[in-house]
C-alpha cells in the first residue's frame, strides 16, 4: 500500500484550530507570578501550581499606584468580637462590587443581563474560581444559600427585606454550572446596587461543600448529632449558624472556606488575631501576579479605643480608619503627622449631614404631635439653629450648613433643599412661632396651646462627644426662641429603644442616605423604624399596612412613589419620580439638617503604596473594600 | 504665778474642745487641709461671684484657648495694674492646630467688681456682678477654655459646688444608714444582729462597680438632671454605710457592758435614751473622723462612675464630667490645661484626708 | 477555734447565694440586653441590623427565655464547675478567666509588694518624727496616689511613657516580645511595662497602710517596755524596729485576706486604659454588654474571693492575736 506518512485532513483541521486558539486565547499559555511562601508551598507539594489555583480567566484587578511586591504584614487594632465590623469591610467580595466612585461594577459575576422588564437577573460566575480550600465555586454555592438556608424556617425566621420587596423571594434556578438566575414577582429595579452592598455578601458565603455537613437535610443524622453535643449548641441551626453566619463565622472558625483575599489563621477574639493569604484567591494584577501581595493581616486586641489612637500616633498601625474617627481623633492624627510616621488619606462622608434633628411625628402626647406636625414649627427650629456656631466650635468651621438633601455628587442633588430655611433669623423664628399661638409666659419660655409649658427633650446617645456638644449648642440655641429644650444623653441601647418606639420628643442622628438615597430612604421618607422622625409609620411602611400607624396621605403617596422607583427600569424616571419626594421634603421640611462633616481619616504606612488619594465613608459602600485592599503593597517609604 | 503654771493652770482648766483644738493645731498638714477646705467650700457657695463667666457661656470665638497670661508690666518695661492682652486665632497650616497669638498694643487691665454674664443665685437672687473680668474684646481665661469655648476657670469653681455637695449629701445619707443599722445592730444584738451583719457581708464582698454600673444604669432615661443627681449619691452612700456600721456596732458591743449603761438602765431610762444620751455621745468624735474620711471616697467614687459614663452627665458639671472630658489622648497631647480640674480632685481628698487623720489624732485622750 | 471556723463557713453559704442572685438582677437591671446592646453597637457604625438577623441571633443566644430561667440554668451549672459561654468572646468563660489569671495575680502580687515597700517606711518615719516637715512631705508623696483618680493618671502616664520614654503602647509587651518563648529579655520588657500599673495602683492603697502603721506604731510606742529598753541603753533604731514595728505590721499581714481581693478589681479601670491583660477589662466590658453568664460568673468569683478572703483574715487575726480570740474586737 503506498500511504504516504501524513497528517489526516481531519488532524491537519485540529491542528489549525488549536493554533487559532492559542492565539486568541493566550491565557491558557500565560505564565502567573505568586507569593514567595506560596512557591514554597508549591514546591514541596502542599499546593497545587499557581495557574492550577486561578481560573482560567482570574479578574484583573489595576493597582493604583504600579503593580507590586510581595511580603509583609499590615497591622491593624480592633477592641473585642464587636469590633469585627472593621475586618469585614476589609475582606469585600460580593457578587457585584462598588467602584470607588460608587458605581456597581462586575466581580464573582463578571456580566449579567436584565430583561427589559427588570424582572429576571441572569448572572455569569467567574469560571474556576476556588473557595480557600481548593474546592470549586459554582451556582450550586448560591443555589445552596437560597435553597437550603432561606427557605428554612428553622435557619431564617424571616426573609430580608431587600431581597424580597414585595414580599416573596426570587425564583432562583441555575442554567449550568456558571450561570445564576434570579427572577423576581415585580420589576426591581435598584436589585443590583442591592447585590454590591454588605449585606448581600451573604449569598456568595455559604460554601456547600463544607456546610452541608452541618445541615439537617444533607448530614447524617448521627453524625450531625455528634457535632451538636460538641460544639454545645442546642439544636442543629444553632450550630449551622454558628458555624456560618455571616457576622463572625469567617473570623471565628478557620476551618470556613472563603472567597475573600486573606483567611483566618487565629481567629478572634485573640489577642492577637491573624489572617494569612488565601492561596486560592481568584484575582491577578496587570502583570499576572496574583493577588494579595500583603501576607498577613494582624489585629490587636485593645480594651480602649484611646490606646489604638495612640498606637496610631506612634506609627504602629499601618492602614486602619476604624476607631480613629472623629473631629477629636482627627484633630490630633493632624497634628502629628508632621512626625513623618504615618501618612493621612482622607474618607468623605456619604451622609447628607453629620447630624439632623428628627422631630417625632407619631409622638404619644396628642399635644405635642400637633405641634411638631406644625411644618411651621420646624421651619422655626430650623431659623433659630446657629450652624455656624456648630461648624466652628464641632467641625473646626470646616464643615458645610445645609439641609439633610442629597449630596452634590448624587444623581438626585437639589439645591433648594440643600438650602431650605437655612438662615439663622431667631427673629424669624419667633415670628413663626407666635403665629403659631405658642405664647410665651412670664419666665419668657412658650407654652402649648392648653396652657401646658412647652419641653421639649432631645435625646442624643452619650458616646460620641461631639454629638452631645451639637445638642448642648441646639438645646440652647431653641432656648433663644423660648422653646424649653433640655438634652438628654443616653446610651445607645436606650437611645434605640426609645426613639425606634416613638417615645422620643425629638432625636439627633446622623442623615445616613446623602449619596445612596434609594438604597438608604430613611429620611426622605418614613421607610422603617430607622426613620426616628416617624418610626411607627416606618413599620407600617415595612409590614405593608399590617402593623405600626397609618401615615397621612401626603406620606402614603411617597411610599407609594418609592414603591414605583423600585419597579421602574428607567433611570431617567426614576430620577423624576425621586425628585417628587424630595419637593416635598423641601415643602414639609420633617427633618432638620444641621452641618455636613468635614472627612475622617485613615491612617496609611509610609511604605504602604496602591492606596488611593481619597475614599468615601459609608456603612453601605463598606469602605475600605471598594479600593481593593489586596493591591496594597509594602514597599521603600520615600 | 509663773508662766510655768500659769499655762499649767490654763490646761487643766481648758474645756474639751479647746483640748482638742490644741492637739489639732500641732498637725500642720490637718490646719493646711482645713483651710483648704473651708476655701474650696467657700468659693463654691459663692462660685456665681467669683466666675467671671458663666459655666456653660460658649466664647466660640476662643475655643481651645490655653490660660490667660496675666501681666504686670507694660511695653515700656513700667508696673501697671494687672492686665491681658486681646487674642486673635490663628490656624496653623501644617499641623492645622489652632493657636492664639496675642495683639501687644492694647491693655485691658483686670477689672473688679464688675457686670458680666446674669446669674441667679442659688436660685433665689438675680444678678450679673462678678468679682473680677475684663472689657470685650479681650477675654480673662485664667485657666483656659475647652472645646466649645467655655472657661475652664469657671466651671472648675461650678464643678467643685457639686462634687463638694454630693460628698456632703452621699455622706450623711451614710451616716444616718451606717448609725441606724450598727445601732441597732449593736445595741440588740441577737438576730436583728445576724441579718444585719449577713447584709453587710453581702454588700462588702460585692465588688462595687458592678454595684454602681447596675444601679445607675437602671436609672429610668427620663429623670431630671437633680433626680440623677440625688440618685447618683443614694447609690454612692449605698456602699459606703457598712464601713460606718461596722465600726458603731464595734463600740456600741463594747460599751454596752458599761457600768453607766446598767446604772442608767437601773435608773429606769428606756432605750433610746441610753443610745442617744449616754453611749453616742462617746464616741461622737470616731464618727466624725469617720465621715470626714469617707467624704472624698464619695467624690472619687462620683468621678469613677463618670469615667464609665454613668455617673452625672452633662449638663450637669462637676468635677468628674470635667475630668471625663479630658479623658482622651488629644487632650493630654494638644490642650492639657484641661487636665487642671484633676488638681481640684487631689487638693479635696488630700485636704479631707489630713483633716481626718488631724482629727482622729485630736480626739484621742490618750495621744501626747 | 474549729468551731469558730465551721460556723463562719457555714455562714458564707447563704451570703454566696444571695450575692449570686443580685449579681445576675444588677447585670439584667439596664434595659435590653446581650444582643440590643451587641445591635446598638452595630447601629452607630451605621450598620443596620436585619430583623430577620435579630431572630435569629435572638433564639441562639437564648435570649428569648425569662431571666429566672436564665439564672437557674447558670447557677446549676456554676456549681456543677462549668461556668458558662460568654457571648462576648464566644468561649467558654473558665477559659476566659484562665487565661488572664496569671497576670493578673503577679500584677496584684506585685503591687502589694509595692504597697509595703512604700507604706512601712513612710509609716515607721511618721510614727517617729511626728509632725515633722519630712513626715508631712512624705505623707503627701504617700497620700497622692489616692487622691489622683486612677484611669486619668494612667492615660498620663502612657502618654507620657510614649512620648518621652519611646516605648510601645498597649500591652505589656513590646511587639517583638508578644508571641517571644519566655526568657530574660522578654521578662525585662514586662518589667519595662509593668511599672505604670503597679506604681498606679499601689500609690493608692499605699495611704491607708501608712495610716494603719502608723497609727500601731504610735499606740506601741507609748507602752512601758519600749520606755524601759531606751533606758537599758538601746539603740533607737534597733529599739524600734525589733519590736514595735513588728506588732504594727501585723495587720497588714492578716488583712492580706482582703487586700488582695481589693486590689484584684482596683485594677480593673487603670488595666482598661493600659490594655493590661488582667481580669478587670473583662469584667468591665462584660458588665457593659451585659455579657450575662461572663459577668455573672467574674462577680461570683470575685465575691467568693473576698469572703474567703474575710474569712482567712479573720482567722489569721485570731490565731496571730491572742487577745482578739479571748476579748472584744475593734474594727480595723
Amino acid at each position: 500500500m503506498n500511504k504516504r506518512a501524513s497528517w489526516p485532513p481531519a488532524a491537519n483541521l485540529i491542528v489549525v484550530w488549536l493554533c487559532v486558539v492559542a492565539v486568541l486565547f493566550p491565557s491558557g499559555a500565560k505564565a502567573f507570578n505568586e507569593a514567595p511562601s506560596l512557591a514554597a508551598q508549591v514546591k514541596s507539594g502542599q499546593l497545587p501550581p499557581v495557574d492550577k489555583r486561578l481560573p482560567a480567566s482570574p479578574v484583573v484587578v489595576t493597582p493604583v499606584e504600579k503593580p507590586g511586591s510581595y511580603g509583609g504584614t499590615w497591622r491593624r487594632a480592633y477592641t473585642g468580637l464587636s469590633d469585627l465590623v472593621g475586618a469585614r469591610r476589609v475582606l469585600y467580595d460580593p457578587l457585584v462590587r462598588w467602584s470607588p466612585d460608587y458605581k456597581v461594577l462586575p466581580n464573582l459575576a463578571h456580566k449579567w443581563e436584565i430583561d427589559p422588564e427588570g424582572k429576571v437577573f441572569t448572572f455569569h460566575l467567574v469560571q474556576g474560581v476556588k473557595w480557600s480550600d481548593g474546592q470549586p465555586f459554582t451556582a450550586e454555592d448560591i443555589l445552596f444559600y437560597f435553597e437550603d438556608i432561606l427557605s428554612d424556617k428553622e435557619l431564617t425566621p424571616s426573609i430580608p427585606k431587600w431581597l424580597a420587596p414585595n414580599g416573596g423571594l426570587p425564583k432562583v434556578t441555575k442554567t449550568d454550572d456558571y450561570t445564576i438566575r434570579m427572577e423576581f414577582d415585580a420589576p426591581y429595579s435598584i436589585f443590583l446596587e442591592q447585590l454590591a452592598c454588605p449585606h448581600a455578601v451573604v449569598l456568595v458565603s455559604k460554601p456547600k461543600h463544607y456546610l452541608k455537613q452541618f445541615h439537617k437535610k444533607y448530614a447524617d443524622p448521627e453524625k450531625l448529632d455528634a457535632l451538636v453535643a460538641e460544639k454545645k449548641a442546642s439544636t442543629w441551626a444553632k450550630l449551622f449558624l454558628e458555624m456560618s453566619d455571616v457576622q463572625r463565622a469567617q473570623f471565628l472558625n478557620p476551618s470556613l472556606p472563603t472567597l475573600c483575599a486573606w483567611v483566618t489563621r487565629i481567629p478572634a477574639p485573640a489577642k492577637r488575631f491573624v489572617m494569612e493569604r488565601n492561596p486560592y484567591y481568584w484575582k491577578v494584577d496587570t502583570a499576572g501576579n496574583q493577588l494579595p501581595y500583603i501576607d498577613t493581616i494582624v489585629h490587636d486586641l485593645q480594651a480602649e479605643a484611646q490606646t489604638i489612637v495612640l498606637k496610631a500616633i506612634a506609627g504602629e498601625i499601618d492602614m486602619q480608619g476604624r476607631r480613629l474617627g472623629g473631629m477629636q481623633n482627627s484633630v490630633l492624627l493632624v497634628a502629628s503627622e508632621r512626625l513623618g510616621k504615618y501618612r493621612l488619606v482622607p474618607k468623605f462622608s456619604t451622609a447628607s449631614v453629620g447630624l439632623l434633628l428628627a422631630p417625632n411625628l407619631n409622638h404619644q402626647d396628642p399635644e405635642v404631635k400637633k405641634i411638631l406636625s406644625d411644618t411651621r414649627f420646624r421651619k422655626a427650629i430650623s431659623h433659630a439653629i446657629n450652624r455656624k456656631e456648630i461648624n466652628k466650635i464641632v467641625y473646626r468651621g470646616k464643615g458645610i450648613p445645609r439641609q439633610a438633601a442629597p449630596l452634590k455628587d448624587s444623581e438626585f442633588y437639589s439645591q433648594p433643599y440643600e438650602n431650605a430655611y437655612l438662615d439663622y433669623d431667631p427673629v424669624k423664628a419667633s415670628a413663626l412661632l407666635d403665629k403659631m399661638g405658642l405664647k410665651k409666659g412670664k419666665d419668657g419660655k412658650r407654652m402649648r396651646p392648653d396652657g401646658r409649658p412647652l419641653q421639649i427633650a432631645l435625646d442624643v446617645m452619650v458616646s460620641i462627644q461631639s454629638w452631645v456638644d451639637t445638642a448642648e449648642i441646639v438645646a440652647s440655641n431653641l432656648k433663644g426662641v423660648g422653646i424649653d429644650t433640655e438634652v438628654k444623653s443616653e446610651t445607645m441601647e436606650l437611645f434605640r429603644q426609645r426613639t425606634q418606639s416613638a417615645a422620643h420628643d425629638m432625636a439627633l442622628w446622623p442623615g445616613d442616605g446623602g449619596m445612596e438615597c434609594l438604597l438608604e430612604p430613611r429620611w426622605y421618607f418614613p421607610f422603617s423604624t430607622e426613620s426616628l422622625n416617624a418610626p411607627l409609620y416606618g413599620v407600617w411602611f415595612q409590614s405593608d399596612g399590617k402593623r405600626g400607624e397609618e401615615p397621612p396621605s401626603e406620606m402614603k403617596a411617597m411610599m407609594e412613589t418609592y414603591k414605583t422607583i423600585l419597579s421602574t427600569v428607567s433611570e431617567a424616571k426614576r430620577k423624576e419620580l425621586f425628585g417628587k419626594i424630595i419637593a416635598a421634603n423641601e415643602g414639609n421640611l420633617w427633618v432638620i439638617g444641621l452641618v455636613h462633616e468635614p472627612p475622617d481619616y485613615y491612617v496609611v504606612a509610609r511604605n504602604m503604596f496602591n492606596v488611593p488619594k481619597k475614599d468615601f465613608q459609608s456603612w453601605i459602600y463598606p469602605n475600605p473594600g471598594p479600593i481593593h485592599p489586596e493591591q496594597f503593597f509594602f514597599g521603600k517609604a520615600n | 504665778m509663773n508662766p510655768e503654771q500659769e499655762r499649767a493652770e490654763k490646761y487643766l482648766n481648758a474645756s474639751t474642745r479647746q483640748l482638742v483644738w490644741w492637739r489639732y493645731k500641732k498637725h500642720t498638714l490637718a490646719v493646711i487641709g482645713l483651710v483648704l477646705i473651708g476655701g474650696l467650700y467657700f468659693c463654691s457657695f459663692f462660685c456665681e461671684f467669683l466666675a467671671p463667666y458663666d459655666k456653660d457661656s460658649r466664647h466660640f470665638e476662643f475655643i481651645y484657648c490655653a490660660p490667660s497670661k496675666v501681666h504686670i508690666f507694660d511695653n515700656e518695661g513700667r508696673l501697671r495694674r494687672p492686665f491681658v492682652r486681646a487674642v486673635n486665632m490663628d490656624l496653623d497650616l501644617v499641623t492645622q492646630q489652632i493657636r492664639y497669638v496675642e495683639l501687644p498694643d492694647e491693655i485691658y487691665p483686670i477689672r473688679f467688681l464688675v457686670r458680666g454674664d446674669p446669674y441667679v443665685f442659688w436660685g433665689l437672687w438675680k444678678s450679673d456682678l462678678h468679682l473680677f473680668g475684663t472689657d470685650c474684646p479681650a477675654r480673662i481665661f485664667l485657666f483656659g477654655t475647652d472645646r466649645m469655648g467655655r472657661d475652664m476657670f469657671s466651671r472648675c469653681l461650678y464643678g467643685s459646688r457639686i462634687s463638694l455637695s454630693i460628698g456632703m449629701v452621699g455622706v450623711f445619707l451614710s451616716l444616718v444608714l451606717g448609725l441606724v443599722l450598727g445601732g441597732i445592730s449593736g445595741y440588740y444584738g441577737g438576730w436583728p444582729d445576724g441579718i444585719i451583719q449577713r447584709v453587710v457581708e453581702v454588700i462588702r464582698c460585692f465588688p462595687s462597680i458592678p454595684l454602681w454600673m447596675g444601679l445607675s444604669a437602671s436609672m429610668p432615661p427620663h429623670w431630671p438632671a437633680l433626680k440623677v443627681y440625688f440618685a447618683i449619691t443614694i447609690i454612692l452612700s449605698l456602699i459606703g454605710w457598712t464601713d460606718l456600721a461596722r465600726m458603731v456596732r464595734g463600740k456600741l458591743i463594747s460599751l454596752r457592758e458599761e457600768e453607766f449603761v446598767l446604772a442608767a438602765r437601773f435608773a429606769g431610762a428606756g432605750h433610746a435614751r441610753i443610745i442617744f444620751r449616754h453611749l453616742l455621745p462617746s464616741f461622737t468624735s470616731h464618727i466624725i473622723v469617720s465621715v470626714t474620711l469617707a467624704i472624698p471616697h464619695m467624690i472619687l467614687g462620683e468621678t469613677a462612675l463618670s469615667f464609665l459614663g454613668i455617673g452625672l452627665r452633662p449638663p450637669i458639671t462637676s468635677l468628674g464630667v470635667l475630668l471625663k472630658e479630658g479623658q482622651n489622648i488629644t487632650t493630654i497631647a494638644l490642650y492639657p490645661w484641661l487636665l487642671i480640674p484633676v488638681s481640684f480632685v487631689i487638693m479635696i481628698v488630700l485636704a479631707f484626708n489630713f483633716v481626718g487623720d488631724g482629727l482622729r489624732d485630736a480626739v484621742d485622750p490618750y495621744s501626747r | 477555734m474549729l468551731a469558730y471556723i465551721a460556723r463562719r463557713i457555714l455562714m458564707m453559704i447563704p451570703t454566696l447565694i444571695a450575692i449570686s442572685i443580685i449579681s445576675f438582677a444588677i447585670i439584667q437591671l439596664p434595659p435590653g440586653d446581650f444582643l440590643t446592646t451587641y445591635v446598638a453597637q452595630l447601629s452607630v457604625s451605621g450598620e443596620a441590623v436585619d430583623q430577620a438577623e435579630l431572630e435569629s441571633l435572638n433564639e441562639r443566644f437564648g435570649l428569648d427565655q425569662p431571666v429566672y430561667i436564665q439564672y437557674l440554668k447558670w447557677a446549676w451549672n456554676f456549681i456543677r464547675g462549668d461556668f458558662g459561654h460568654s457571648f462576648e468572646w464566644n468561649k467558654p468563660v473558665s477559659e476566659l478567666i484562665g487565661e488572664r489569671l496569671a497576670m493578673t495575680v503577679t500584677i496584684s502580687t506585685l503591687t502589694l509588694l509595692f504597697t509595703w515597700a512604700v507604706a512601712v517606711p513612710i509609716g515607721i518615719y511618721s510614727a517617729v518624727r511626728q509632725y515633722s516637715w519630712m513626715d508631712y512631705f512624705l505623707t503627701v508623696i504617700g497620700f497622692i496616689g489616692l487622691a489622683t483618680p486612677n484611669f486619668l493618671f494612667a492615660l498620663v502616664l502612657l502618654w507620657f511613657s510614649y512620648a518621652y520614654l519611646g516605648m510601645s503602647i498597649g500591652g505589656l509587651f513590646s511587639p517583638q516580645f508578644a508571641e517571644a518563648p519566655w526568657g530574660m529579655a522578654k521578662i525585662w520588657d514586662l518589667l519595662k511595662h509593668l511599672w505604670i500599673p503597679v506604681l498606679i495602683v499601689g500609690t493608692a492603697h499605699t495611704a491607708k497602710f501608712i495610716r494603719i502603721i502608723r497609727g500601731n506604731l504610735l499606740d506601741e510606742l507609748k507602752k512601758p517596755y519600749v520606755t524601759t529598753a531606751r533606758a537599758k541603753g538601746l539603740s533607737e533604731t534597733r529599739l524600734i524596729l525589733k519590736y514595735p514595728v513588728r506588732v504594727a505590721i501585723n495587720p497588714l499581714v492578716s488583712t492580706i485576706g482582703w487586700t488582695l481581693p481589693e486590689l484584684i478589681s482596683g485594677i480593673a479601670i487603670t488595666a482598661v486604659v493600659l490594655n493590661l491583660p488582667t481580669t478587670g477589662p473583662l469584667l468591665l466590658s462584660a458588665l457593659l454588654s451585659q455579657d450575662m453568664q461572663l459577668a455573672g460568673t467574674f462577680i461570683m468569683f470575685l465575691s467568693t474571693l473576698t469572703v474567703v478572703g474575710t474569712l482567712v483574715s479573720d482567722i489569721l487575726l485570731a490565731w496571730v492575736d491572742p487577745r482578739i480570740r479571748f476579748g472584744a474586737r475593734e474594727g480595723l
